[in-house]
């Protein structure tokens, strides 16, 4: 009997998913493109898969990445307490803990941020060869927690393989407090590749008062003679 | 039972994926099937039974001692509440990709090596029609400034963004005016505005200004200067993939018009980001290993509405 239920669920899973209803289609086509018009109308629809989305932001449950990927659209906080279960599971892996994190980021409210703050501070993998693409959900958290954004973890990320993530790196230096942290940042910067990652140094050091670029003078001084005429030019227009 | 067909709708294409490695990834095994008839080595083998059309085309594409492929990530913006950026995301998987090495079974868009110092220049070797080691330089354009829409258009940075994607959309048509022998654009469509690198231009409502993008059509136009100029010049681009939405509605006729030598990757209907990820990789990956009609084809049917209009013509066969 279980072999029957197995190969029946089978059978029509494969039906389901090679016939695909329009209003399917068109609300995934409604996240994308134009269709604004009926883009409401077609989320309310949509809606009504709520409880079977909960049921699989489950860490044990088959369907969970496609359950995660259904609760970043439908913006139910509803969603937050399952999603929160599964971040913190060990059961589930990083890439999709993350992920949770990543959509739990979207529906919060500014009670629920710190316990996404603490389960996020538990996963997020910094100094670890992982993807960027990780990485780079996880560094996006702190937009909403920029008091709890950690300087040597920017500083790590300066040095990662990824030349992208070390370009975004620049993108959260403006939510740093701490003068010192963000002089050491902005200094090691400017002495790293790519030169876009320079570039968008030098944006940065012209936002800070006097004193403090003074003390980047000599790394400024350098930078006149960069081997990048942008960055050579930029230099010298401070 | 009925949770279970329920999420079956979701197997195939997930709704909004964040996860754009894993969907590239997922993607490779497809290409074990892909037919993989190519012009590669075969331009000195008078016995090659590949097409006419197919063997100009790789012959036209490496007729300079370098493959120039640009790729243009346009400010992808998703519907309001959500500030995420996509194209952001789908910069970093796709640079994970192609960067990988060793190259997995049958796949040639990877094994890239970075610039040193720029972060928009890949190189890699390979071998061309001839059976000779050929350079190829793939640069990257991308106008957002980070993934988060409220980020790149608040008060103290919209300045910042709006220098930076107008920037980025002068080195996109750049490419395209000198003439780079693969031009590959993914991102909105804007209804026939785009390319677009930059964030939306909105009605009070929030909502995308599309009586603007349809009548004022910006970045079109710019195209269409590029295109023109690149014509002037002698030096039209092999191919133009336009993967964003409805492309072969908006630019099958004017580029048509202004580029007639240049094959068009264009799509029929809406399609997703994920999908355009995928025809992206799929665009490159048979740029690269010079596949023939069929195997093309078959590389950039992600969604299933994609249409290569004059990339191998009839009259070359």
């Amino acid at each position: 009997v279980k072999k029957i239920i197995i190969f029946l669920s089978f059978v029509s899973m494969s039906c389901f998913s090679e016939q695909v209803p329009e209003w399917v289609q068109e609300v995934r086509l409604s996240q994308q493109e134009g269709k604004e018009a009926n883009a409401d109308q077609e989320l309310k629809l949509i809606k009504g898969i709520n409880k079977t989305v909960i049921d699989n932001l489950n860490p044990e449950s088959v369907y969970l990445h496609e359950a995660i990927n259904s609760s970043s659209i439908i913006h139910d906080k509803n969603f937050v307490e399952p999603l929160l279960k599964v971040a913190q599971s060990e059961k589930v892996d990083l890439l999709q803990r993350s992920m949770a994190i990543s959509v739990i980021n979207q529906l919060s409210t500014a009670d629920q941020l710190k316990l996404v703050l603490t389960t996020y501070s538990k996963i997020c993998p910094f100094d670890k060869p992982v993807s960027a693409v990780l990485k780079l959900a996880c560094l996006n958290i702190y937009d909403r927690f920029p008091s709890e954004l950690k300087g040597r973890d920017l500083v790590i990320l300066l040095d990662d393989e990824s030349y992208e993530l070390r370009i975004e790196v620049i993108n959260k230096v403006s939510l740093l407090k701490d003068p010192k942290m963000k002089e050491q940042i902005l200094g090691k910067s400017l002495g790293s590749s790519p030169y876009q990652l320079r570039l968008r140094s030098i944006d940065e050091i012209k936002k800070l008062p006097t004193d403090q670029r003074l003390n980047l003078k000599v790394m400024l001084e350098k930078c006149k003679s960069d081997s990048n005429d942008l960055v050579r030019e930029a230099c010298r227009k401070i | 039972m009925i949770i279970v067909l329920i999420l079956s709708l979701f197997m195939n294409k997930s709704l909004h994926a964040i996860d754009y490695v894993a969907e590239l990834k997922s993607s490779l095994a497809q290409f074990n099937t892909i037919n993989n008839t190519s012009a590669q080595n075969q331009c000195n083998d008078p016995k090659s039974k590949i097409s006419k059309g197919c063997r100009k085309r790789y012959e036209s594409m490496f007729r300079d001692p370098v493959l120039n492929i640009s790729v243009g990530f346009g400010y992808f913006d998703h519907e309001a509440p959500s500030p995420v950026v996509h194209d952001v995301y789908m910069r970093f998987a796709f640079v994970e990709m192609i960067t990988k090495k060793p190259c997995p079974p049958k796949i040639s868009a990877c094994g890239f090596q970075r610039s040193p110092d720029d972060a928009d220049k890949f190189f890699k070797e390979i071998i061309n029609p001839w059976g000779k080691k050929h350079r190829v330089e793939l640069s990257l354009t991308t106008g957002a400034l980070s993934n988060n829409n409220s980020f790149n258009t608040n008060a103290s940075n919209i300045n910042r963004q709006l220098k930076f994607c107008e920037e980025a959309t002068q080195r996109f048509m750049n490419h395209v005016k000198k003439g780079d022998e693969v031009v590959l654009y993914v991102g909105h469509s804007r209804d026939g505005g785009a390319p677009d690198f930059c964030p939306p231009k909105l009605l009070k409502n929030g909502r995308r200004d599309y009586p603007f993008y349809r009548s004022q059509r910006p970045g079109h136009k710019r195209m269409m200067a590029a295109l023109e100029e690149a014509k002037a010049l002698g030096k039209s681009s092999e191919i133009i993939g336009m993967l964003s939405c409805n492309t072969l509605k908006h630019y099958l006729n004017p580029y048509t018009e202004k580029a007639n030598k240049t094959g068009l990757i264009l799509s029929n209907n809406e399609t997703l980001s994920q999908d355009q990820l995928r025809n992206l990789f799929g665009s490159i990956d048979s740029v690269l290993a010079q596949r023939c009609e069929e195997g093309f084809a078959q590389s950039v049917k992600h969604s299933g509405f994609m249409s290569l209009k004059n990339v191998f013509p009839r009259e070359m066969k």
